[in-house]
């Protein structure tokens, strides 16, 4: 099994990324791959990572989204594989019509780097196999952008269509919400649950020893959903 | 009293680095399109009361200089239309 | 004379200039000198002072005169550190002053073949409630998320303080720490007759023309109008740089390497060539422009940011153009070095100057006037009664006021090095996963260094002592930023030479090295002075960075003990300040108890014992406890011997609070290392303060200690 991470100029959470997913997901294979000439041809699980691809000028991640590796990518969908993208990489996907909705900069007008908690939406994505419906995760957020934009329609559909992923939340479950996404969504599904978008970091919760690891609950949830007999 | 709708374009002085005019351009570049430069600026539209069209752009102008541009970095111009 | 007198010399530096060529130099000599001969550049006024500083340290890797300072931290990693200055530009255009700030400091480590992993900012602004010192606070606050954010170095420290004397003239200390394997470490030397000079990075443009001895001048009432003059820091570009950089340092090998900062183009070619006692021939029209129309002058004084010089053999040059280019980012060769130790500028086929690489270099110092100037009269303190009101009042100072506002708006965690973030006394940062690491800080308390420098000077190398002692790190070196007046003022000179001393005497006492640093001098602006402020940037050895103090939570039910000596002083202190107690000198920092607590520290597994470990420093015991209840969400039931304002808000230099995980254990190794030990109480989970003392109870709620510290800003 195989996972690459796919680096713009700019990405900086890619090496993160890749260390992360090591630790996730021990027995496969890991990749960095530049965008410029990247093959996705033998990948199972192509991840967009963190950071500001091209410095984020004109709009978060519309420079990447332009990318010849973007059409990789969407290649790669079509042959059922895996994609996951963390915070500017769900920003690329946004702004690739990979996954719906826009981005604005957050309603505090700031950036914001601190732990959040994540109610989990749906299960039924091969990420969140490993999660329970309801469950409470905790993660970092570090974004200036991640006002998520959904008209009150896009919305009711996602939710009906069981795409709605990952919700900002309180420590115990309650209504929260660090930067105004309308909500409070933090994770989106593509149609048939293989490509996520989500805000927070998981490979910056990645470490037990340091009491931070509710990120391997995502990184490594391809495991889980292959026990259970799921395909990639 | 009349109205008036500015218009005010802000952009980077001459001789100050443009990083997002530099990366816009390469991407476009990279997409095929013979652009050589780009520069990146803004635009503000404003609406506002004054008894002349004259004391309408003396108020942008002050407007401009105390918070809408940075004149360390940024020149303006002003267009004033009467509404 | 004009050219010299325009380019910032004096006419005594202009003769020995024309002496030492044996001619008159030409305009475009004359603006290079004057940039290589300014203050910021040549340390005319402290240079002498400085060779004073301890230097030795047997985990010095690289010390002063490197682009930055380097520490073995174990397992055969080292630790690449510096603090540095841009002041001037950032009481111009607070924003890009502060991102470049950040961004120059970055290069100097990443010239040492490290990666840059974390940054620290020291800042200092005019009270929050002049209108132009909040605009100046905002904007530097931004530039630093900024370029941080983008570049992916997080944030992970600082302080910030607020005093009159910086309203015109706030300052800002950049610090950043990388880190290396040791067969990385990187040399500024330029060498070998026929190598060539690569200069790396983006086109030179207008940025920051005469930018260094625009540094040297104190800031006019229309520093506004100072506009060609302010560089613009490209964070995404930086981020490039990193990559490349560091890709052909490792692939393609590089003689020397050396960041463009003060003095551009001409300043990293005559520092490097100094360094190697060579000479070099630039060719300035093989420098990528921005701009088509720049004269020579402008092309080799220009400061456009995110630019490296390298030194490389001409058989690497095509491999490091070949990973230039794949991050897009320039890569030319201006210049080959020579052994005669000359510096040869051409255009276009004409030599425009040929002068000795040593006239550049070797600046003539100045004589640092010794005036006595007068102590100010020291009032004798009282020793009052406190007031409840009085620990929410302090919370809420600007001073000691929460934030969390600030930091949060810098990431703290990319890299996965960020073991414990921002909050109390220093972040703890690994060079990897499983591998050794630091704790870090900056401090300086400008209320100290108003009273006197050179106690200030000393209490900040205690002040940050203790900080990563409070991680369980031993303090194994340090960095300072001098941030002064003017020397040719006889109170200038006399803080320089008192901080310069004040610095000595810790760094001594403790035995530590100073790395290297940075000096800001002329710091007034409009006949205001800054109060001295010598900020000092320290690194904690960590064997298991992951064990830190700090890591796990601190339990219900912990022992609350007081450790340390170091009696407590009202002079200076925030206390007598708030309570208008007069002014007096704080007292002489206790090295010896603070030597004490950095040998327990240094020999057990401090982790194990204490969860959580805070000084006693800025407003006392009383305002230490509260950080701990706020921090920890536990509540302290305490009971204390003395209710006046000396044992409660006094301020000693070497006592910390602990909350235990083993009380015996820290009893145990407190009495090996006859460091006193206390018990006060224990913590509970009713968050909050319940103080005993002789006269009453004092009882404060968590909500009622966090809305107190939590003041609009």
């Amino acid at each position: 099994m195989r996972a690459d991470i796919l680096v713009f100029p700019g990405s900086n959470c890619d090496v993160d990324t890749e260390i992360a997913v090591r630790a996730a997901l021990p027995e496969w294979e890991v990749w960095r791959q530049w965008h410029d000439g990247a093959d996705l041809s033998r990948t199972d699980f192509c991840i967009l990572p963190g950071g500001f691809a091209h410095g984020d000028y004109l709009r978060a991640g519309a420079l990447a989204a332009r990318s010849p590796a973007i059409d990789a990518v969407r290649r790669l969908i079509d042959r059922g594989g895996l994609v996951l993208g963390i915070c500017n990489g769900f920003q690329v996907l946004v702004e690739a019509g990979i996954l719906p909705g826009a981005f604005q900069a957050n309603d505090v007008q700031h950036f914001v780097c601190r732990d959040v908690h994540l109610r989990v939406e749906s299960t039924r994505s091969p990420f969140l196999a490993g999660c329970a419906q309801g469950e409470v995760l905790r993660l970092p957020i570090a974004h200036q952008e991640g006002n998520y934009r959904l008209t009150q329609g896009e919305y009711q559909r996602l939710k009906g269509d069981d795409r709605i992923a990952l919700a900002y939340c309180g420590p115990d479950g309650e209504a929260d919400n660090p930067n105004g996404s309308y909500g409070g969504v933090a994770g989106v599904l593509a149609e048939d649950g293989r490509v996520l978008g989500m805000m927070p970091h998981p490979e910056r919760a990645a470490w037990p020893e340091i009491g931070r690891s509710d990120g391997l609950r995502i990184l490594s949830a391809p495991l889980q959903w292959l026990a259970q007999g799921g395909k990639l | 009293m009349p109205e008036f709708r500015a218009t005010l374009e802000v952009r980077l002085r001459a001789g100050v680095l443009d990083p997002a005019g530099q990366a816009v351009g390469r991407s476009l570049r990279d997409l095929g399109f013979p652009v050589e430069s780009v520069g990146v600026g803004k635009l503000l539209e404003l609406t506002l009361q004054a008894p002349t069209r004259a004391q309408a752009e003396e108020a942008v102008r002050r407007m401009a200089a105390e918070l809408l541009v940075n004149p360390v970095l940024e020149d303006y111009e002003i267009e004033i239309v009467q509404r | 004379m004009q050219y010299a007198e325009v380019a910032g010399l004096t006419p005594a530096e202009a003769e020995e200039a024309r002496r030492r060529a044996g001619r008159d130099l030409t305009p475009l000599e004359w603006a290079v000198l004057g940039v290589q001969w300014s203050e910021h550049c040549a340390y005319k006024h402290s240079k002498a002072l400085l060779e004073s500083l301890p230097k030795a340290g047997e985990q010095v890797l690289a010390g002063p005169g490197a682009s930055a300072g380097v520490l073995d931290i174990g397992q055969g990693w080292a630790c690449a550190a510096k603090i540095e200055s841009h002041n001037h530009p950032s009481a111009v255009e607070p924003l890009q002053g502060a991102a470049t700030g950040l961004g120059g400091i970055m290069r100097d480590v990443l010239a040492m073949g490290a990666r840059p992993a974390a940054f620290l900012d020291a800042l200092r602004f005019g009270p929050p409630d002049d209108p132009r010192s909040a605009f100046l606070a905002r904007g530097v606050v931004a530039g630093v998320g900024h370029y941080g954010n983008c570049v992916g170095v997080p944030t992970v420290g600082g302080d910030v303080y607020y005093h009159p004397s910086y309203q015109r003239n706030p300052l800002v200390n950049a610090m950043c720490v990388g880190f290396l394997r040791h067969g990385e470490i990187q040399s500024a030397a330029a060498a070998g007759e026929g190598n060539l000079f690569l200069l790396l990075g983006a086109a030179t443009g207008r940025d920051g023309i005469g930018g260094a001895a625009f540094a040297s001048v104190e800031l006019g009432a229309d520093a506004a109008q100072d506009r060609p003059r302010v560089q613009v820091g490209d964070p995404f570009f930086g981020k490039l740089l990193i990559e490349a950089t560091l890709e052909i340092l490792e692939s393609v090998g590089a003689v020397a390497i050396q960041d463009l900062g003060a003095g551009g183009l001409a300043g990293a070619a005559i520092e490097m060539c100094d360094k190697g006692r060579v000479g070099a021939e630039i060719a300035l029209d093989a420098v990528p422009l921005r701009a088509e129309d720049l004269l020579p002058q402008e092309i080799l004084l220009s400061e456009s940011q995110e630019r490296m010089l390298l030194c490389i053999e001409p058989g690497r040059v095509a491999a490091a153009q070949a990973a230039a280019r794949r991050y897009g980012i320039g890569a030319a060769v201006v210049g080959k070095i020579t052994a005669q130790p000359t510096m040869r500028f051409t255009y276009r086929g004409e030599c425009l100057s040929e002068l000795p690489t040593g006239l550049y270099a070797e600046a003539p110092l100045r004589a640092l006037l010794d005036t006595p100037t007068a102590q100010p009269a020291e009032d004798a303190l009282e020793n009052p009664a406190v007031r409840r009101e009085d620990l929410p009042n302090l919370l809420g100072l600007p001073d000691l006021c929460d934030r969390s506002p600030i930091y949060t708006t810098y990431d703290q965690d990319v890299g996965l090095r960020t073991v414990v973030r921002p909050g109390l006394d220093a972040a703890v940062l690994r060079a990897a996963p499983g591998a050794p690491g630091v704790a870090v800080t900056t401090d300086q308390n400008p209320r100290y260094c108003a009273i006197d420098a050179g106690l200030g000077a000393e209490h900040a190398v205690a002040e940050a002592a203790r900080n990563v002692l409070c991680r369980g790190a031993a303090p194994i070196g340090l960095t300072n930023c001098l941030n002064l007046p003017s020397p040719e003022h006889p109170e200038g000179a006399m803080a320089l030479r008192d901080v310069v001393a004040g610095i000595g005497n810790a760094a001594r006492a403790l035995a530590l090295p100073v790395t290297g640093g940075n000096v800001s001098l002329y710091n007034e602006a409009e006949g205001i002075a800054i109060v001295p402020t010598p900020v000092i940037g320290m690194i904690g050895l960590l064997r298991e960075p992951e064990r830190a103090i700090g890591v796990t939570a601190p339990a219900t039910g912990s022992a609350v003990l007081l450790l340390g000596d170091g009696a407590p002083h009202l002079g200076g202190s925030v206390y007598a300040e708030y309570r208008g107690l007069g002014v007096a000198a704080p007292a002489r920092p206790d090295y010896a108890a603070l030597r004490r607590m950095a040998a327990w520290v240094g020999s057990a597994s401090v982790a194990e014992a204490i969860a959580l470990l805070h000084d006693v420093a800025d407003g006392g015991l009383l305002v230490a406890l509260a950080e701990v209840a706020m921090s920890s969400g536990l509540g302290l039931d305490l009971r204390l011997e003395r209710a006046d304002a000396l044992a409660l808000y006094g301020e000693p230099s070497a006592q910390f609070v602990a909350l235990a995980r083993d009380a015996a254990a820290v009893r145990r190794h407190a009495a090996e290392h006859a460091i006193p030990c206390r018990e006060l109480g224990r913590a509970t989970e009713d968050g909050g303060l319940r103080l005993v003392l002789p006269g009453g109870v004092l009882q404060y709620g968590r909500a009622e200690l966090l809305a107190a510290w939590r003041r609009p800003s």
